[in-house]
């Protein structure tokens, strides 16, 4: 590393890791599950994988070498560590260390997936600082550890090649995973990129979909648990998970918009379903071994042959060739002897040596690995000793090409590499090669084609779930595309509304562009754990405050620039989880507006302590403060003997009646509900408990009680510019409900919930939600009847979050200025916000 | 009795054309001129106490408090300039001055509803007015004065019959004008091209406050969908929303002197309604000829 050209390389090498995962899944403890698969692999890849399969004896001694190896990478550990990823990092080794230490929780861990994930996300956390610590203990147990396998057929691919990960620190990771790395690299410091694998693999383990109960609850246990090896409790849907997670991450790439970032998770979790694609691009995956000598030599490199992929494309492309990673996994490993391995090793150290220029170390094994696969078929010695010619001529090549493209430069690299190499490949070795490339590129435009289609379909997302990740290929290529097709349904009118999934979204965990405070406030969103406007806006402003807060400004930047910037993705990643609510976006306006007026020249504390301080002043003012003074406003309109009817729960309204209450008046109050989500009930448990006379019913009963009703008061998830109110679904049909009776509609409102956009339908501004709550019918004799509505043609089943009250209909909107009229809110929002609404 | 109340009184008798709210400003005025406080606070108090008492006559309360107010929140506006003054008695210069001009600028307001209702009133118009407004009033003898030809339909608005007096200072100026039944609206109303209002009080959402049967007229005309116009000043315009008539405050439903009394408010007439904006057409006002919902920008200027 002490070369100029060291941080490359180290992004090339992680480039390299990703793929590993894929050899990892492959290894070749088990050739009959490699066998048993084939059904779907087209006849050119089974021969090979027979072959390796052969072989794969020797593949256990290759571990061993790793673990060796694995021994002595400690040193360079301490130096890669530091910084690199805040939570996710963090989070492995306690995972880890579950599994080993505490038979109990390995029990949980091994059998769900999802606790597991759980538990790792727990870790996560806040602490950034805690992170080094933990890598070395990782690190130092890591090393004592053998690879135990478990039973389990199905979970013994996976653990060996977790093994193999763990080992050899620097390299091997799943394809995915190498790709959030290079990302990484390419974005920042080399820190990140020199994360060992022990670490990526724990990242790996962390499961982002996990719902937030089991997070909590896994939080209690966490912090009790010792470090342990990864490798024993790995099972395989773990890896699926990794898989999925890395996607994510890549996803989240800088230059990649919000939007296919979910396609692309969509498209993975299709690919891999399908094997046909995977089997195609078996021939592109090459394995190259070192052996226990250098540590950069140590490392296991998987190579992509992707030649096509780029962007987003690439992302489509990498799920298939995981899927098809057993088989060459199996392959590699029967092939390569130690001999072979340390043969490898010396002809790669002096190709180093030569080119003091260290370009992509990785291409250039990958390339060697190429060559490898072709040798392993006809004449392996030929392919050694071609080797380290074939390295040197692709480095030189690939390194002005850089981080961009991971795996995708491989065939060009060869086709150079052979020329000016002139001595080594043969001419049977080139057609060889010639002939895999052009499968691999068949395959490419398939998987692309495909993904082509998946794109028009639409956005859809994948469910990490237990039952999902475990069940055998087949059964997940079968399923999971009529789910997806089914999922995939768009509802006339209403296309442009991201649909909605209870068990989405999946993220990388490992990614740190996204802090742990808002990845929880995220997850706990998309549960609806945090509901309702108001909660969302505090947690949202609080989560970002820890971010502010957690923030150090890079050298050469301007707070103010990069910590815009670096908001980002933190807002898109709550807005996939659950799409902003119109206060949200006001809240994280005002931030933004704040943190861009923060001077280039302040201190980075002062500038934080500033944003601190308008966070707390925005939530203390327009919230706090302004809830009591709108209850009392509100009270001011509410007499003696009123009956009050109000929709779901409002913690504003409470404050309402807790005031009339207070003034000595004497009311009752009717609550409304929509039986989804019913969150009227907390609203009667509390009027109750505050001794109110109290009415529960559904909205389908509001004509029965609106006659004796003498008020209406809801309270508005937003109001628009043009005075209309954007309420929670049945609050438009309450206010002609209340029109009809010619009753008051009083509607109560923060000021900051003001949007500058005008709303005349609930159609262009909305949200979907769970409709399969809808069609979940709790009467026995209708029960289950529309579970499967989404495979009905002409059904459509539609949940809409928000509705849309006209001005018409709203007699007096309450804010914390005054009770004021719905055409004064153009006049409200051009007074207090004539500053931030220039700012978009 | 203090001074300026009397005054007020008598002003409200001698002069017919004045509205109670110029009235009761001048009589702020009168008791600013015969203000004793030493300090600017005092003197704030002291004019409290006197809104109070003079909304406590028997006048029409709406109006005179919102002039009130808004004298006193003119006059008081630019509290810095205020405090910088040597001493109270400068203090007391700027406050009167501005009084002053205020007042000036408040007698001026009938004429810009004249200015701004000019074409209002064309020729073959059928006019329905309810009671009496002196802007109602105004205006039409100002059209009557430019030649303008029509008619007008005045109710009889018990329970003060002002609308007799109303049609007796139409015929003076010349227009004729028929007395009709406050019941008798409904019948009326299919031959009415305009329905034209006076105010007590504007609220912020545009609707109005006005002597009892206005809410009658305004919602038959808008259920026959005539326009209903409203000539009011705007330093009617008050800062409130009622949610409905039952919801208005007792003070704006009745004399001083019945609410003084031991009368059973239920069985009491009330003497104003409360019109709902969705039943008016359109405000002419001293700031012009204004939507309803208007009305709440400006009052959010003036007050904020």
């Amino acid at each position: 590393m002490t070369s100029p050209e060291g941080p490359k390389r180290k992004k090339n090498r992680k480039r390299s890791k990703k793929r590993t995962p894929l050899i990892g899944t492959c290894t070749s403890s088990n050739p009959g599950e490699i066998i048993g698969e084939p059904p779907q692999r087209p006849t050119l890849v089974s021969s090979e994988v027979e072959a390796l399969q052969v072989e794969s004896p020797k593949s256990a001694e290759l571990g061993n070498c790793l673990r060796q190896s694995k021994v002595t990478s400690p040193r360079k550990g301490p130096s890669q560590k530091p910084l690199c990823n805040t939570g996710s990092q963090k989070t492995e080794p306690l995972l880890s260390g579950l599994h080993v230490t505490q038979p109990k929780h390995t029990e949980i861990a091994s059998g769900d997936p999802s606790k597991t994930a759980l538990k790792v996300a727990s870790s996560n956390g806040p602490v950034s600082t805690l992170f080094t610590l933990n890598v070395e203990q990782t690190q130092q147990r890591a090393s004592k550890i053998k690879s135990s396998k478990t039973a389990n057929t199905e979970s013994m691919k996976i653990t060996q090649s977790k093994i193999r990960t763990s080992e050899s620190e620097t390299q091997p990771q799943v394809l995915l995973e190498g790709k959030t790395k290079l990302k990484q690299v390419n974005k920042k410091s080399p820190q990140k990129t020199s994360s060992s694998s022990e670490l990526n693999v724990a990242q790996g383990c962390k499961l982002p979909f996990i719902p937030v109960s089991e997070l909590l609850v896994a939080d209690t246990h966490s912090s009790s648990i010792p470090a342990v090896n990864v490798e024993n409790t790995h099972s395989k849907p773990n890896v699926k998970e990794k898989n999925t997670s890395s996607v994510t991450e890549e996803t989240h790439m800088p230059n990649l918009p919000p939007m296919q970032f979910e396609l692309n998770t969509v498209i993975m979790s299709e690919a891999k379903n399908k094997l046909d694609h995977l089997c195609n691009l078996l021939d592109s995956i090459v394995i190259e071994h070192s052996g226990k000598e250098g540590y950069s030599t140590n490392t296991v490199i998987p190579v992509l042959v992707d030649q096509t992929a780029k962007g987003t494309s690439e992302v489509a492309v990498i799920p298939s060739k995981f899927e098809s990673l057993p088989g060459t996994v199996s392959e590699c490993q029967g092939e390569k002897t130690k001999e072979d391995i340390e043969h490898e090793r010396k002809a790669r150290k002096e190709a180093k040596a030569m080119k003091k220029k260290g370009g992509d170390k990785s291409k250039s094994e990958n390339d060697k690995q190429e060559n490898f696969n072709c040798i392993k078929v006809e004449k392996k010695k030929a392919v050694q000793q071609g080797k380290p010619l074939v390295v040197s001529a692709v480095t030189e090549e690939k390194l002005p090409r850089g981080k961009q493209e991971p795996s995708g430069s491989s065939v060009p690299s060869q086709g150079t590499s052979q020329e000016s190499t002139t001595a080594k490949s043969k001419a049977d070795l080139k057609r060889e090669r010639r002939e895999k490339q052009e499968a691999q590129r068949q395959a490419k435009m398939i998987a692309k084609a495909k993904e082509v289609e998946k794109q028009t379909k639409g956005q859809e997302q994948v469910h990490l779930s237990n039952d999902k990740a475990k069940p055998a290929p087949k059964k997940k290529k079968s399923a999971g595309e009529g789910a997806k097709r089914s999922r995939d349904r768009r509802i006339p009118l209403l296309g442009h509304l991201p649909l909605h999934f209870s068990q989405l979204p999946i993220y990388p965990v490992n990614c740190d562009d996204i802090h742990p405070a808002v990845r929880t406030l995220g997850l706990k969103m998309r549960d609806r754990i945090v509901d309702g406007s108001t909660a969302r806006v505090v947690s949202t402003l609080a989560a970002l405050k820890r971010f502010i807060n957690d923030y150090r400004t890079p050298e050469s930047c301007d707070l103010s620039r990069d910590l815009a910037e670096k908001l980002l993705p933190n807002v898109a990643f709550l807005n996939a989880c659950r799409p902003h609510a119109i206060a949200m976006d006001n809240a994280i306006r005002f931030l933004k507006h704040k943190v861009n007026s923060i001077e280039a020249s302040m201190p980075e504390a002062q500038a934080k302590d500033e944003l601190r301080t308008a966070i707390d002043d925005y939530l203390q003012e327009n919230i706090n403060l302004a809830s009591s003074t709108i209850a009392s406003h509100a009270a001011s309109l509410i007499d003696d003997g009123d009956v009050i009817l109000t929709f779901g729960y409002s913690a504003v309204l409470i404050e309402v009646v807790e005031a009339v209450c207070k003034g000595g008046s004497n009311i009752s109050v009717v609550v409304v509900d929509s039986p989804h989500p019913s969150s009227g009930v907390s609203m009667v448990k509390k009027l109750s408990s505050m001794s109110v006379t109290t009415y529960y019913r559904l909205i389908t009963d509001v004509t029965h009680i609106m006659h004796k009703v003498t008020k209406v008061v809801v309270e508005a998830e937003a109001v628009m510019m043009n005075g209309a109110i954007q309420g929670i679904c049945g609050t438009a049909g309450l206010a002609l409900a209340a029109a009809t009776h010619d009753t008051p509609f009083i509607v109560l409102c923060h000021t900051y919930k003001f949007c500058n956009n005008d709303l005349t339908d609930s159609l262009v501004i909305n949200e979907l939600g769970d409709a399969d709550s809808i069609v979940s019918c709790p009467s026995r004799e209708y029960f289950g009847l529309l579970d499967n509505w989404r495979e009905t043609q002409n059904l459509n089943v539609v949940s809409l979050v928000y509705d849309v009250t006209p001005a018409c209909l709203v007699t007096a909107l309450v804010t914390e200025q005054s009770v004021l009229p719905t055409s004064a809110v153009p006049v409200i929002i051009r007074r207090n916000y004539a500053d931030i609404l220039g700012q978009d | 009795m203090k001074a300026y109340i009397s005054t007020f009184l008598k002003q409200i008798e001698s002069d017919d054309d004045m509205s109670p709210a110029i009235a009761a400003m001048k009589a702020l005025m009168e008791s600013l001129r015969q203000d004793d406080s030493t300090t600017l606070q005092e003197f704030i108090e002291k004019m409290k106490d006197a809104r109070e008492a003079l909304s406590d006559t028997d006048v029409s309360v709406v109006s005179v408090s919102s002039g009130c107010e808004l004298f006193m929140r003119f006059i008081t506006l630019k509290h810095l300039e205020l405090e910088q003054a040597a001493d109270f008695a400068s203090c007391r210069e700027i406050l009167l001055r501005r009084g002053e001009d205020f007042i000036k600028s408040m007698e001026e307001n009938r004429k810009k509803i004249l200015r701004s209702s000019n074409t209002l009133i064309k020729d073959g118009m059928t006019i329905l007015t309810h009671s009496r407004s002196r802007n109602v009033l105004a205006v039409m003898t100002e059209a009557a004065k430019q030649g303008r030809q029509f008619d007008v339909f005045v109710t009889e608005s018990q329970p003060d019959c002002s609308g007799c007096r109303m049609a007796d200072e139409l015929k003076a100026a010349g227009i004729p004008c028929i007395v009709i039944l406050d019941s008798a609206v409904g019948y009326v109303m299919e031959r009415v091209t305009a329905v034209m209002l006076g105010a007590e009080g504007v609220c912020e959402n545009g609707g109005i406050l006005n002597k009892i049967g206005s809410c009658t007229v305004a919602t038959l005309a808008h259920l026959k969908n005539k326009p209903v116009y409203v000539m009011v000043e705007s330093y009617k315009f008050i800062r409130t929303i009622p949610l409905n008539n039952s919801s208005l405050p007792k003070k704006y439903l009745h004399r001083a002197s019945v609410l003084k009394s031991d009368r059973d408010l239920k069985s009491a007439h009330p003497l104003v309604d409360y019109t709902p904006p969705q039943n008016l057409t359109l405000l002419y006002t001293d700031l012009g000829v204004l939507p309803t919902s208007a009305v709440t920008e400006h009052l959010i200027k003036l007050y904020t």
